[in-house]
C-alpha cells in the first residue's frame, strides 16, 4: 500500500472534485430557482440528457462552444415549458409531469443521437474546453490550480452562483419569486403574478439543467454516450433539498458530492481490495446520506408541488 | 372507471404515439408506414405476438404493485432495483437448493425468496419517509443504482457460473432446465407467470376497491390530514404497501430468470427494453392505477417494445423511441385528463 | 367629514357576478365617497366578498361597469387596483407566516429591482407614528397575534398608498379591546381623507364607526343610507329579511355529569413549545361548552389532543369512564368521540373522492358495512343517502366528488356524517366559520338539538358572538390555560374580552 500522497489526492481533487460536481450544480441551481417558485421539477434528468445531446451536436458541426452552450439552455427552457404549462395552467400532478419528460428527454437524446451520429464508424470525440490559466493567480500552490486554473465555464457558474443568491435574497423580484412558492393567493393579492413568476423559474431551472447536460459533454466527457446523466438530474434535486433551498448551501453540497467522485480516482491506488462496482455505488449511497441529513427540519417552500387554483 | 376516461385515455395514447411517429421521418420512414410495421410487429406477427406477451409479464406485475403504492401517493421509482434484487436472492436461493429440494417446493422456496427480497429492499426508503419526512422519489432511485452495480459485481464474482467465466460473458450459472418454469403454450407465449400476473390483477383490483385497506390507501393519497382524521395509521399502511410493491417487483425479477432467461445476466443500464421498473410507471399511470386496466396498459407498452425491435431490424431505427413513446403517452394523457376542465374554464 | 356634495370616488354600477349557479352578485350598485367610512352589510354569503374582490380586481364581473373618478376603469387584477389607490385586507391574511414583517411588506408588484431595507424601514416608522398604528419590523408573522397581524396587513395598504381601504370582516376574530383600537384606527384613517369599506355581518359595528351603510342580501342591494337616517330595526329587517325568532335555549337535565373530562392536561406544539398548560375541563352530557379565545392561544393543539391527532405530555383525558390518553384515534371514536374539524377541505374530507367513499371516513371498520375487511357498498350508498336527505346536503348524486359541495353543504355533510353515528362526545371547531345564514343557523340547530338528546358538545370558537348565542358555558383559553367555566347566566361579553387578552382570572 503506498502511503498517503498529498499531491495523488490533490491532483485527484482537482480532476475529480470539480468538474463531477459542476454539471449536477448547474442543474441544482436551476431547481433551486424553481422549487423556490414552487414547481417541482422531477424531470432534470431527461432534460441534462437533452442538453448533453444538443450541445455535443452543435459543438460537433460548428465547434463554437458558445453557441452549444445557448443551444443546450435554449432546449432545456423549452422543455420545462412544458412542464410548467403542465403544472400551472393545467394545474397537473407535477410529479407525473416530470417523469414524462424525463422520458422523454431519456428517449430523444438516444434517437437524435443516433440520427446524428449512427453511421459513424467509430465514437465521435470533440475537443473538450481548455482550461484557462488565469496570471499570478493560478500560480498558487495547490488552490491556485484548483480555483483559478479553470475552464471558462466554471467562472460563469461561480458567477451565477453568487448572482442567484443576490437575487433570490436581496432584491424584491427575487422576494416575490419566493412569495409564490410559499403562497401563491398571497403574491396575488399583492400584486404578484403567480403564473408568470412560476412558468419563467420553471424555465430558468430547465435551462440551467440543459447547461449541465452541456457541461457534462463539453468539459468532462468529450463524447456523448446514451443515458451518460446516470441519474445525475434526481442527485441535483436531492441537493436542493440538502441545501435547504438556498444556493449557498446547494454549491456546499455539489462539492461533497464531487468529492466522492475523489474516491473512482485514488480507488486503484487505495482501495485495490475493493471491487470497483462498490466504488460505483458510493455517489448513490452518499446521495442518500445527504438527504437524509437534510430531512425536512428545514421549511420547505409551503406550496412545493402543489398546483393554484385560482378564482 | 368511468368511460369517457378511458376513450379520452385510448385516445391520448394514440395521439401520442401518432406524434412519436413523427420521429420516424428522420430515418427516412414515413411516419404512416413506420406506426404500421410498428403494430404489425408487435401485435400481428406470430414471433412479435410471442415476444410482447412475454414482456408483457414484468410490466404486468410490476406495474400492478405500483398501483398500490401510488393510490397512497407515494412514489416508488425503486420498482427496478427491487426488481433487480428479487432476481439476485432467488436466483441464489435456486441454484443453492437446487439438488436439495424437489421442483415443486424449490418454486415456492424461490417465490417467497424473491418477494422478501424486494420488501426489503424497499424497506430503507420507506423508513426515511416516515422517520424523516425524505423524498422518496428520490431514495428509491437511488437504490436503484446500488441494487444494479451490486448484480453487475456478483455476476463477475461471487455468482458467476462456471461457463460465464469460461466464456467470459458475465452471467451466473444456469438455472437447471427442470427448475424453469414451463409454458403452458407451445411456442412458450403464456407461461405461468402471465397466468400468475392476470390472477394478481384480479386480487389486487378487489383489494384495492372493495377492502378497507384499499380504502385507507385511497385517503392517505388525498393527504396527511383528512387521513389520519379518518383514523388511518398511515405508518402500517405504507409499509405494507411499499412491502407488496417491492416483493411484487421482486417476483418479476424472479419470473425473468427462471422463466424467460434461465440466468442472471447483469444489467445495462441504457437498456430500456429491461428497464421493468421504470416502464412499469408510465403503465401504472396511464392506467389511472386501476389494476384490470394495467393489463392493457402492460400489452400496449410491451406491444410498442416489441414492434420497436422490428422496426430497428428492419429500419435501423434506433430502440431509444421506445422511450419517448413512453413519455410522450404519460404526456398526452396527462394533458388529457387535465385539459378539458381547464380549457372550458377559461373560455367562459 | 364625508364630502358628499362633490361625485363619488368609486361608482359600481350593475354589478354581477355567478359562480357555477350561485348568483352571488345581482345587479348591484355601489357608491363611495372621499373621506368615509362605509359600512358594507350583510349576512355571510350575501356577497359583500364578492362584490369587494371584483373591485381588488380579484375576481372579474360578469357584467356591470366601475367607474372611478367618473372614468370607467377594468380593473383586471389587483396590481391595476393598487395603482388606483384600492387596498384590501382579507379575511384569511395575506401574510407569510415564515417571513418577517418587514419581508411581508417588501413582497411587491411593483418597486424598484433591489431591497432597499433601510429606506423601508424609515418609510414604515413614519407612517405608524402618524397613525399611530405600531408593528414590530423583525419578528416573523407566525409570532404575532391576530391585531398585530391586522395592523401589518392596514400598515401595508397605507405604504402602496392606498387611498381606499376595503377591510373584510375585520374584527370576527378580534378580542372586542382590539376592536376598539381598530375603530381609532380607522376613524384617524378617514380624518387623513381615506375611504374605507368595512365589510361586516355584525350590525352594531354600523353604528360605531359608519358613515353610510349599503346592505346585501342574497347577492341583490336592499338598502342604502347614512348611518343617521336608518334604525336599527330596519337594518335588521333589510339583512335578514323577516323578523328573526328568538329560538328557545332550555337546557335539558344535566345526565352524566362529566362526560369528557381532562385532567392537567399539558400538550406540546410543533416546536416543542407547551401550548396548553395543564387544563382541566369537563362537558357533561346535555350541555355546550365553548372555548374561546383568540386563535393561536392553543386552541388547535387542544383540539388534535382530545381527538388523538397529537399525543400529550402530561395529563388525562376521560371519556365516560375510560382513559383515552394514550388511545389511538380509532378506538377514541368508536369509544363515543366525534369531531367536526374547522378545516374542511383539507380535513374534513377527502375532496376528490366521491360523498359516498367519504361518508365512511370516520367510521371504515365497523358492520354492517364493513364485514371481515371488506366493503359492503349497497350498505356505503345507504349510509350516504341517510345523510344526505338527514341534513339536506343539495348535490347531484352520492358518486358527485366532495369538491363539487359549496361551503354549506360541504358542513352539512360533515356535520351529518359525525352526528348520525350518534357520538357521546363532539368536539366542533369553528362549526359556523364562511357559513351564510341559511347554513349556520341549521348547524346551531343541529348541534342544539343534540345537545338537547343528552350528548356533550365541546365548541371552540374564534368567534365570540357564535359561542355567546350557542353555550351553556364558556372557558376562556389563554396561551394554554383554560379559566374556570363561565355559566351562561354570567355572559358578559367585556368581561370575556379581557380574559381573552390575558386578564388574571381563576383558572380552572
Amino acid at each position: 500500500m503506498t502511503s498517503l500522497s498529498v499531491d495523488l489526492i490533490a491532483s485527484a481533487i482537482l480532476i475529480g472534485t470539480i468538474p463531477r460536481a459542476m454539471p449536477i450544480l448547474l442543474a441544482a441551481l436551476g431547481e433551486t430557482l424553481d422549487q423556490n417558485a414552487g414547481i417541482l421539477n422531477l424531470g432534470v434528468e431527461g432534460i441534462m440528457l437533452m442538453g448533453a445531446i444538443t450541445a455535443f451536436t452543435t459543438e460537433y458541426f460548428t465547434e463554437n462552444f458558445v453557441l452549444a452552450f445557448i443551444i443546450a439552455f435554449a432546449i432545456g427552457s423549452l422543455f420545462s415549458f412544458f412542464h410548467a404549462f403542465a403544472s400551472v395552467s393545467l394545474k397537473a400532478d407535477q410529479v407525473v409531469s416530470g417523469t414524462a419528460l424525463w422520458f422523454i428527454g431519456w428517449g430523444l437524446s438516444g434517437v437524435l443521437y443516433r440520427f446524428y451520429f449512427g453511421n459513424s464508424p467509430s465514437p465521435p470525440v470533440i475537443q473538450t474546453l481548455h482550461h484557462v490559466s488565469i496570471p499570478y493567480l493560478s500560480n498558487i500552490p495547490f488552490i491556485g490550480r484548483l480555483i483559478f486554473g479553470q475552464d471558462p465555464i466554471f467562472y460563469t457558474v461561480i458567477m451565477s452562483l453568487l448572482f442567484i443568491h443576490y437575487f433570490l435574497f436581496k432584491t424584491r423580484i427575487g422576494l416575490n419569486l419566493r412569495t409564490v412558492g410559499e403562497n401563491p393567493l398571497v403574491a396575488k393579492a399583492v400584486g404578484v403574478n403567480p403564473s408568470l413568476y412560476r412558468y419563467l423559474a420553471c424555465m430558468f431551472g430547465g435551462g440551467m439543467a440543459g447547461l449541465g447536460g452541456a457541461y457534462l459533454v463539453l468539459t468532462v466527457v468529450g463524447s456523448f454516450f446514451y443515458d451518460m446523466t446516470l441519474g445525475a438530474g434526481f442527485i441535483a434535486v436531492a441537493l436542493v433539498y440538502f441545501g435547504k433551498w438556498k444556493p449557498l448551501r446547494v454549491f456546499v453540497g455539489s462539492l461533497l458530492f464531487g468529492a466522492v467522485y475523489v474516491f473512482y480516482l485514488t480507488a486503484e491506488t487505495y482501495f485495490q481490495y475493493v471491487p470497483y462496482q462498490f466504488i460505483e455505488m458510493l455517489p448513490y449511497l452518499f446521495t442518500l446520506i445527504i438527504i437524509l441529513i437534510a430531512g425536512t427540519r428545514a421549511h420547505s417552500p409551503a406550496s412545493l408541488g402543489k398546483p393554484f387554483h385560482e378564482e | 372507471m368511468n368511460y369517457l376516461r378511458l376513450g379520452q385515455i385510448f385516445l391520448s395514447s394514440l395521439l401520442a404515439v401518432l406524434a412519436g411517429s413523427i420521429l420516424l421521418s428522420l430515418f427516412g420512414i414515413p411516419p404512416i408506414t413506420g406506426l404500421t410495421s410498428l403494430f404489425y410487429g408487435g401485435f400481428f406477427s406470430e414471433y412479435g405476438l410471442n415476444q410482447t406477451l412475454q414482456t408483457m409479464t414484468p410490466l404486468l406485475i410490476m406495474g400492478i404493485g405500483l398501483s398500490v403504492t401510488f393510490t397512497a401517493r407515494f412514489w416508488n421509482i425503486g420498482g427496478q432495483g427491487q426488481y433487480v434484487m428479487g432476481s439476485i436472492i432467488s436466483t441464489w436461493v435456486g441454484l443453492s437448493l437446487s439438488s436439495v429440494l424437489p421442483q415443486s417446493l424449490l418454486i415456492l422456496v424461490v417465490l417467497f425468496s424473491a418477494f422478501f427480497a424486494g420488501a426489503l429492499w424497499s424497506l430503507p426508503a420507506t423508513l426515511m419517509k416516515i422517520y424523516f419526512g425524505v423524498n422518496e422519489v428520490i431514495t428509491t432511485l437511488m437504490l436503484n443504482f446500488v441494487a444494479v452495480f451490486l448484480l453487475d459485481y456478483l455476476v463477475v464474482g461471487p455468482l458467476q457460473g462456471p461457463q460465464s467465466k469460461a466464456l467470459n460473458a458475465p452471467a451466473s450459472a444456469p438455472i437447471p432446465a427442470k427448475d424453469m418454469l414451463g409454458s403452458l403454450l407451445p411456442g412458450g407465449a403464456i407461461g405461468y407467470g402471465l397466468i400468475l400476473a392476470v390472477f394478481l390483477a384480479v386480487i389486487f383490483f378487489v383489494l384495492l376497491n372493495y377492502t378497507n385497506f384499499g380504502y385507507e390507501l385511497k385517503l392517505m393519497g388525498q393527504g396527511y390530514e383528512v387521513s389520519s382524521y379518518a383514523g388511518v395509521d398511515t405508518r402500517k399502511n405504507i409499509i405494507l404497501a411499499m412491502s407488496i410493491s417491492g416483493g411484487i417487483a421482486g417476483i418479476a425479477g424472479m419470473l425473468q430468470v427462471f422463466q424467460i432467461n434461465g440466468v442472471l445476466l447483469p444489467q445495462v443500464f441504457s437498456d430500456i427494453t429491461t428497464s421493468y421498473g421504470y416502464v412499469a410507471i408510465p403503465v401504472a399511470l396511464i392506467a389511472s392505477l386501476n389494476p384490470i386496466a394495467i393489463i392493457i396498459s402492460s400489452l400496449f407498452f410491451s406491444g410498442i417494445l416489441t414492434g420497436a425491435y422490428s422496426l430497428e431490424l428492419q429500419y435501423g431505427i434506433p430502440i431509444d423511441i421506445v422511450t419517448t413513446l413512453y413519455g410522450l403517452v404519460m404526456m398526452f394523457t396527462l394533458i388529457g385528463m387535465y385539459l378539458n376542465l381547464e380549457r372550458l374554464i377559461k373560455k367562459t | 367629514m364625508i364630502a358628499l356634495n362633490k361625485e363619488p370616488l368609486v361608482k359600481m354600477v350593475n354589478i354581477t357576478k355567478r359562480f357555477s349557479d350561485v348568483v352571488a352578485n345581482d345587479s348591484v350598485d355601489f357608491e363611495l365617497y372621499e373621506s368615509e367610512i362605509h359600512a358594507l352589510l350583510g349576512e355571510n354569503g350575501a356577497g359583500k366578498s364578492t362584490l369587494m374582490n371584483i373591485l381588488y380586481g380579484l375576481y372579474h364581473p360578469d357584467s356591470g361597469d366601475i367607474y372611478f373618478k367618473d372614468k370607467k376603469v377594468n380593473i383586471r387584477n389587483p396590481l391595476e387596483a393598487q395603482q388606483l389607490g384600492i387596498g384590501m385586507v382579507h379575511q384569511h391574511f395575506m401574510l407569510i407566516p415564515t417571513f418577517t414583517v418587514l419581508e411581508n411588506l417588501q413582497v411587491s408588484g411593483r418597486g424598484p429591482f433591489r431591497l432597499k431595507p433601510e429606506e423601508m424601514i424609515e418609510k414604515i416608522k413614519r407612517i405608524s407614528s402618524e397613525l399611530g398604528i405600531t408593528v414590530d419590523i423583525d419578528r416573523k408573522v407566525h409570532e404575532l397575534s391576530v391585531g398585530a397581524k391586522q395592523r401589518v396587513e392596514i400598515l401595508r395598504l397605507i405604504m402602496n398608498r392606498a387611498k381606499i381601504l376595503i377591510l373584510d370582516e375585520p374584527t370576527s376574530t378580534l378580542t372586542p379591546q382590539e376592536v376598539v383600537g381598530l375603530f381609532n384606527n380607522l376613524k384617524k384613517l378617514r380624518e387623513n381623507g381615506n375611504s374605507i369599506v368595512l365589510i361586516t355581518h355584525k350590525m352594531y359595528e354600523v353604528y360605531e364607526v359608519a358613515d353610510r351603510v349599503t346592505v346585501l342580501r342574497k347577492g341583490r342591494v336592499v338598502l342604502k343610507s347614512l348611518k343617521v337616517k336608518v334604525q336599527p330595526k330596519d337594518l335588521a329587517d333589510a339583512m335578514l329579511g323577516q323578523q328573526r325568532e328568538v329560538k328557545p335555549h332550555d337546557r335539558p337535565e344535566v345526565s352524566n355529569p362529566a362526560l369528557m373530562r381532562l385532567e392537567s392536561l399539558t400538550v406540546l406544539d410543533d416546536e416543542g413549545e407547551e401550548a396548553v398548560r395543564n387544563a382541566n375541563l369537563h362537558v357533561a352530557g346535555g350541555e355546550i361548552v365553548g372555548v374561546a379565545g383568540v386563535a393561536g392561544n392553543g386552541q388547535k393543539e387542544l383540539v388534535e389532543a382530545i381527538y388523538g391527532l397529537r399525543p400529550s405530555l402530561s395529563g388525562k383525558i376521560f371519556l365516560g369512564v375510560n382513559d383515552i390518553t394514550r388511545a389511538k384515534i380509532r378506538d377514541r371514536i368508536e369509544n363515543g368521540l366525534g369531531y367536526i374539524p374547522e378545516d374542511r377541505k383539507i380535513r374534513g374530507v377527502a375532496l376528490d373522492l366521491s360523498l359516498d367513499l367519504n361518508s365512511i371516513a370516520t367510521d371504515h371498520w365497523s358492520k354492517p358495512i364493513i364485514n371481515y375487511n371488506f366493503i359492503d357498498y349497497q350498505k356505503v350508498k345507504e349510509f350516504a343517502s341517510k345523510i344526505i336527505s338527514t341534513f339536506g346536503v343539495i348535490t347531484r348524486s352520492n358518486q358527485s366528488k366532495a369538491s363539487t359541495l359549496s361551503g354549506g353543504n360541504l358542513q352539512k355533510f360533515i356535520v351529518g356524517r359525525e352526528l348520525i353515528k350518534e357520538p357521546k362526545f363532539i368536539i366542533a371547531e369553528n362549526p359556523t366559520a364562511g357559513l351564510d345564514v341559511g347554513a349556520t343557523e341549521y348547524v346551531r340547530q343541529t348541534l342544539i338539538s343534540y345537545r338537547n338528546r343528552g350528548r356533550a358538545i365541546l365548541v371552540v370558537s374564534n368567534d365570540l358572538d357564535e359561542l355567546l348565542e350557542l353555550c351553556d358555558k364558556i372557558v376562556v383559553m389563554y396561551k394554554g390555560r383554560l379559566t374556570a367555566p363561565i355559566p351562561r347566566g354570567k355572559f358578559d361579553k367585556l368581561e370575556i374580552g379581557s380574559l381573552m387578552l390575558g386578564k388574571e382570572a381563576e383558572t380552572a
